[in-house]
This record gives C-alpha cells, sequence and structure tokens, in this order.
C-alpha cells in the first residue's frame, strides 16, 4: 500500500486535433485512503488512472507511489492493479487462473497461489465457480473475479475504473456495499473512476471533481454537497439535482417562484444571482420544522413514492438557467428542463418532502424552503457567492 | 388454415433448399467418387459405356507406377516441404506484422489494405518478375526459390486475417496482463495469442493449401526432382499422346487426401475465420 501523489499531470491526445484531457493536475492521495474521481463523461477521469497505471504516459508532470517516482516505469513494474469497466479478464484461462495470474507472473510458488485464490474465493464467494471460464459467469460473478484478480497481488494501489457501470441497479447497490466492506478490511489505497454521482458520495472518503481536464474542486462528500465551489459542482453533485433560478437580490431577499427568501448580508442587494435549493430542502407546509419558512403554493404535476420519502415535481414561474457549466455537469441526468404538461419554458422542480405529504397529482402544494439552506452563485463566474456550508451568514464577497 | 397454409409452404420451402443442396453436394461428390474409381480401375475400363463406378478388377497398380514419372512420390515430399517452410515463415512474419498493425493507432488500417492489395494481384502478373529474381539469385530448381516468393505473397494474406482477429480482442485485456506484470511479449505469447488459436489454424492451413496446390510459380522455378511439387508433377502424366488417367487419378487422390483432412479437421473454425476476417479487415 502506497499513498500517490500527481503532480502537474497534462495530457493531449490528438496531432491535428489537441484535445486537451488533463490540462494541469495534481493530487495526493493518501495511503489507505477510498479516493473517488468523479465527472462527466470527456471530463479526463479515465486518462488520469491510466497515467497512475502506466498505461498512458503523461505529456507532463510527475507520478510518485509514496517516495517513489514512477513516472518512467513501466506498468507491470508500478504493482498497481486495475479493475476495468467491463473487467477485462482473460477469457481462455479458468477463474481459478484468472485469480492467480499476476502472482504466477511474479513467480509466486504454486501453492501459495493456490492458498491465496481459495481465501479470496472463500472472502468473495467464488468457490463454485473456480473452475468456470468468465464466459460462462453472470456480469456480477465477473466483476467479483476482477476484484478477487486485483486484491490476489496485494498491490500497492487498486485503480477502478467504472467497475459498477455494467451492472444493473440492485447489483450495483449491493456491490457498493461489499467494495466498502472490503476497503474496510483492506485498506489498501483506491483511486476509484466514477461519472455517478451516488458512487461518488457512498464510496469516497474524499472526491475530487473533475471538469474539462482540470479538478474543479477537491473534498470530502458533504462538502461538496454542502460547500460547492461552483454552480457545475453544485449542478453535478446531488440526486435529483439542485434547482436553479436566475434572479435579483431585492429588500434582502430573492424570489424563487412566489416564495421570498430572506438573503443575508447587506452587501449583496441589488446584485443578479443564481439561487440554488436543493430537492431536500423544501418540505411540506404540514411537515415544516419552523412556521416562519418562506411558502412556495405549486401545482404537482409528477409524484414519486420512494418509500422514506416522496418526490414531487412541479414548475415554477422563474428565468430557467440555461448555462455550459450546468448541462453539462446533468448530461444524462434525469432531469426535467422544461414543464412538458403545459408546454411552458419554466424550470421544472424536483423537491423531496415528508412521505405521508398529502400531496397528490394535479393538485396544489403548499411547500416551504429552509432560508438557512439556500444556495446562491455568481452567474458571470459560476462560484458560489453564499451556501449552506458556510453558516452566519459568510458572505464571499471576493471573486476568489 | 393459416398455420396449415404455413406449414406446407415451409415444407415445400425445405424441400427446395433440400434439392439445391443436394444437387451442389452431387456436384462436388461426384467426380470425387469418379477419381478414386479410374485410380484403382484397369486402363481398359476408363471409357467404358455405361460408366461403372468401381471396376471389380480395382487394384493399386497406378500407385505403383506413379514411381516411374518424373519425380515420382517425390513430388508429394517437396510440396510437403515448401508448404510447410513457407507456412510457418508466413505466419510467424505475417502474425506479427498484424499485431502490431493492430495496435498502432489510426495507421493500420492504410497499411492492412495496402497489404492486401499484394494478394489481389493476378498471380500470372507476379510470375515473370519472380521467376527472373530467383533465377538471378541462382535458386531456380532449389526449394529456397519456390518458398521466397510463396512467403512473398502469403504473408500480407496473413497480416489481413490475424489483423481482424487482433482487433477484436479487447486492449483491456492486454492492459490488464500489463498492469499484472506481463511485458510485450509476455502479453502477447501469455494472453493474446492463445486467444487467436482458432484464426492462426484456419489461416495456417488456408494459407498451406495455397501453397500445396499453387502451379504457375512452381512451374517456372522447378525443373528436376530436385524440386518438383505435386501440383507441377500433376500434368505430366501423358506419354507421346496418351493421357495415363489412371495414374493421374491416383496422383490427384494422393494430392488432395491431406487437403480433405485438413478441411474435415478446421472446418469449424475455418468458416469462422474467414468471414471474421472479412468483416474486420
Ligand atoms: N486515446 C485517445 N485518443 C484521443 N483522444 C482521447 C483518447 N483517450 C481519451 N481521449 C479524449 O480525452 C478526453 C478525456 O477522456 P477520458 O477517457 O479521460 O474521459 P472520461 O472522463 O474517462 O470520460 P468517460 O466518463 O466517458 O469515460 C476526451 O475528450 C476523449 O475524447
Ligand atoms: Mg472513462
Amino acid at each position: 500500500m502506497s499513498s500517490i501523489t500527481i503532480q502537474n499531470a497534462r495530457k493531449v491526445f490528438g496531432r491535428k486535433e489537441k484535445v486537451v484531457a488533463l490540462d494541469d493536475v495534481s493530487i495526493e492521495i493518501e495511503d489507505g485512503e477510498f479516493f473517488v474521481v468523479v465527472g462527466p463523461s470527456g471530463s479526463g477521469k479515465t486518462s488520469l488512472l491510466r497515467i497512475i497505471a502506466g498505461l498512458e504516459q503523461a505529456d507532463a508532470g510527475r507520478v510518485y507511489l509514496d517516495e517513489d517516482d514512477v513516472t518512467n516505469r513501466r506498468p507491470r513494474d508500478r504493482d498497481v492493479a486495475m479493475v476495468f469497466q467491463d473487467y477485462a479478464l482473460y477469457p481462455q484461462l479458468r477463474v481459478r487462473d484468472n485469480i492467480g495470474f499476476g502472482l504466477k507472473r511474479r513467480k509466486v510458488p504454486k501453492d501459495v497461489i493456490a492458498a491465496k485464490v481459495d481465501e479470496l474465493a472463500e472472502m468473495l464467494g467464488l468457490k463454485e465457480l473456480l473452475d468456470r471460464r468468465p464466459g460462462q459467469l453472470s456480469g456480477g460473478e465477473r466483476q467479483r473475479v476482477a476484484l478477487a484478480r486485483a486484491i490476489a497481488r496485494e498491490p500497492r494501489a487498486f485503480l477502478m475504473d467504472e467497475p459498477l457501470s455494467n451492472l444493473d441497479a440492485n447489483l450495483r447497490t449491493a456491490t457498493r456495499t461489499e467494495l466498502a466492506q472490503l476497503h474496510q478490511r483492506l485498506r489498501t489505497t483506491t483511486v476509484f473512476v466514477t461519472h455517478d454521482q451516488v458512487d461518488a458520495m457512498s464510496l469516497g472518503e474524499r472526491v475530487a471533481v473533475m471538469r474539462d481536464g482540470n479538478i474543479e474542486q477537491l473534498d470530502t462528500p458533504s462538502g461538496l454537497y454542502e460547500r460547492p465551489v461552483s454552480l457545475f459542482v453544485a449542478a453535478f453533485i446531488g440526486s435529483p439535482p439542485i434547482n436553479l433560478v436566475e434572479t435579483q437580490v431585492t429588500d434582502g431577499t430573492v424570489t424563487v417562484g412566489e416564495a421570498e427568501v430572506p438573503v443575508p448580508g447587506a452587501s449583496l442587494e441589488g446584485r443578479s444571482v443564481i439561487v440554488g435549493v436543493r430537492p431536500a430542502d423544501f418540505e411540506d407546509e404540514a411537515f415544516a420544522l419552523d412556521p416562519s419558512w418562506p411558502k412556495l403554493p405549486v401545482a404537482v404535476t409528477v409524484r414519486k413514492d420512494l418509500g422514506s420519502d416522496a418526490e414531487v415535481v412541479f414548475a415554477v414561474d422563474a428565468k430557467p438557467v440555461r448555462r455550459d457549466d450546468v448541462s453539462s455537469a446533468l448530461a444524462g441526468g434525469e432531469f426535467a428542463e422544461v414543464d412538458l404538461v403545459h408546454g411552458r419554458d419554466v424550470p421544472m422542480f424536483a423537491a423531496r418532502i415528508n412521505a405521508k405529504s398529502s400531496s397528490r397529482i394535479g393538485h396544489n402544494l403548499q411547500l416551504t424552503i429552509d432560508p438557512g439552506r439556500i444556495y446562491l452563485f455568481d452567474p458571470d463566474s459560476g462560484s458560489l457567492i453564499l451556501g449552506p456550508g458556510r453558516p452566519e451568514a459568510a458572505v464571499v464577497t471576493s471573486e476568489a | 388454415m393459416v398455420t396449415g397454409g404455413g406449414r406446407t409452404r415451409k415444407l415445400v420451402r425445405d424441400a427446395g433448399i433440400f434439392l439445391v443442396l443436394s444437387a451442389l453436394a452431387a456436384a462436388v461428390i461426384i467426380p470425387m467418387v469418379w477419381i478414386v474409381g479410374v485410380a484403382l480401375k484397369p486402363p481398359g475400363e476408363y471409357f467404358d459405356i455405361p460408366p461403372v463406378w468401381f471396376s471389380s478388377d480395382s487394384n493399386l497398380q497406378h500407385f505403383r507406377n506413379i514411381s516411374g514419372f518424373n519425380a515420382g512420390y517425390r513430388a508429394l515430399l517437396n510440396s510437403f516441404i515448401v508448404a510447410i517452410c513457407a507456412t510457418s515463415a508466413s505466419m510467424v512474419l505475417g502474425t506479427a506484422a498484424a499485431y502490431g498493425l493492430a495496435r498502432l493507432r489510426r495507421r493500420g488500417d492504410v497499411w492492412s489494405i495496402w497489404f492486401l492489395s499484394q494478394r489481389i494481384l493476378p498471380p500470372v502478373a507476379l510470375v515473370i518478375p519472380v521467376f527472373l529474381l530467383i533465377r538471378e539469385i541462382g535458386w531456380i530448381d532449389t526449394y529456397q526459390g519456390l518458398i521466397l516468393p510463396y512467403i512473398a505473397i502469403n504473408t500480407p494474406f496473413v497480416v489481413w486475417m490475424m489483423r481482424g482477429y487482433f482487433l477484436e480482442i479487447p486492449t483491456a485485456i492486454e492492459e490488464s496482463a500489463m498492469t499484472d506484470g506481463c511485458g510485450r511479449w509476455s502479453v502477447l505469447f501469455r494472453v493474446v495469442l492463445p486467444l487467436v488459436v482458432p484464426g492462426l489454424l484456419a489461416t495456417g492451413v488456408f494459407v498451406w493449401i495455397y501453397i500445396w496446390s499453387e502451379f504457375l510459380i512452381g512451374l517456372f522455378i522447378t525443373q528436376t526432382s530436385a524440386s518438383i511439387t505435386a501440383a507441377v508433377q500433376l500434368p505430366s502424366f501423358t506419354i507421346a499422346n496418351d493421357v495415363l488417367w489412371g495414374e493421374m487419378s491416383a496422383f490427384s487422390l494422393l494430392m488432395a487426401t491431406p487437403v480433405l483432412i485438413l478441411g474435415l479437421f478446421i472446418q469449424r473454425y475455418f468458416v469462422r475465420g474467414l468471414t471474421l476476417g472479412a468483416v474486420k479487415g
């Protein structure tokens, strides 16, 4: 196990048309950390991972495992293990030999390999499958074989490139838990790449959000949620995504539909802002914690009962936010951008409310907004001006 | 009623397909059976009317006679040696090149078409320059004089076929092997080649059969029993103005046997190999 240090990594693909996959990335991943890299498609996550593995040579920058400068080492000499999206098992080898392959290459004695393979098969529930070939396994089983193969070698780090993306929803959740447990047990440094922010939030001790070849923010999951540095991160993290409207601060308040939400800090008066409200920060008036919270009457167009709580979707009479950073963060996400029911160009909001709420589709509902939890962003730079993670109205006035 | 009509139509269609296939099979099998018959018949019965498939006087005399003609059985040995050597060399060279081309970024496409174009040239267009070259080197009537041109002709084909197979292998498998401790060579030998064994077999057999039955270049390069190949010897079973049908048939039979055996042996891979190569090439 090792720490991983990346200094000013840069990678450009293509001769004529240059594609900057990594612009200038520096990270220090601690020994034993579960580090998640998340970002939309094409943001450079895979490139970063491949540079750590040595499968891609960076155009500039250095890679260290602990103190060792491995920048110019071949993949086989770096002693890291990669778990690929489609597992990349050796089709001609039995599960047993797949798991033992790396050890065999490193000239480990046969009986040691056999013992290790048995131990891992026990641990990952693969005992019955050891004599099958990868073609005879289900997706989840292949996934576990790929994990076992990575673990077997006791490498300095695991590098995982979207290892869950070929699994269906249930298996995905189960495997996520397994991965977390495995990491608890082995404490091997893990770099986990995903474009799924649920993976990122549930697995990462720290999460790097990538955008266009740079790290937009590096923080703990709750840090990303509470203190996003930008509109991009705010829109990317959280499911359903944050609700956004563009407005102005007038008389110390911002308007979200018909709700007037007080904003602390006089310095914002008259300023154009983008207001963000997380779905979880709405509540049905009947269950609101504080009767003084601003009210927002809405007409429910969709209600999804999720058991523990309910999600309602409604149109809000406001200026929709159409920006490149938001749409790239939301690409592929489940997000109603227009009001399909009424055919109007207004933003559709989602709210997570108490499951006991009596709201029904087509009926009106009185929602409240927790004023202490709104986010304000600068429309020009997209950076955060004020958010719930900065309690007591710590207002960022400079553009820094 | 609808299903009944459908069933009848299906029956008619199946019968039609059966008839066509039977006709095709007959077209292939009848001449072969006939050759067997002629190879065993005494000369007087070749053209009996009505034709006799198998004579009651069948014997192996024609097979014995073969030794007296030209290079005799030596021609089969020559063919065999030349085909084995040229096939092995083409396979090694072609497979190595194909792997490189399959893993080179971009450029590979252009190159592989260029390689294939070598194979598209009509053999007649090649034979004169090949003859002059080999004569210049002084290799007329030698094994190497045959092997060299056969390698040159078949390597591009191997490249084209094998590249298709290599492209089928996800690069992630190789990268996984590299992080697992393999260098380029052990990736090739331990991971990649085992995966393309069917392709190697199909391609190798194809090349071997091509060389085994190649006539034109053989005709120009060979002169004596030192190098005469079976395909070149086959038409020489004629004396004065008589054709020795029995000996010729016996020899054809001997030539066809290894091809048939190989064909049956790898039939399964063969079709797959050709289509794969075709789609991916
Ligand atoms: N081998 C390559 N040749 C050319 N361009 C490449 C290559 N690999 C990646 N790129 C480009 O570099 C950029 C970053 O790619 P990368 O694969 O790192 O993204 P990613 O974040 O992993 O995306 P995804 O979530 O879709 O896997 C993309 O624009 C991609 O098109
Ligand atoms: Mg990727």
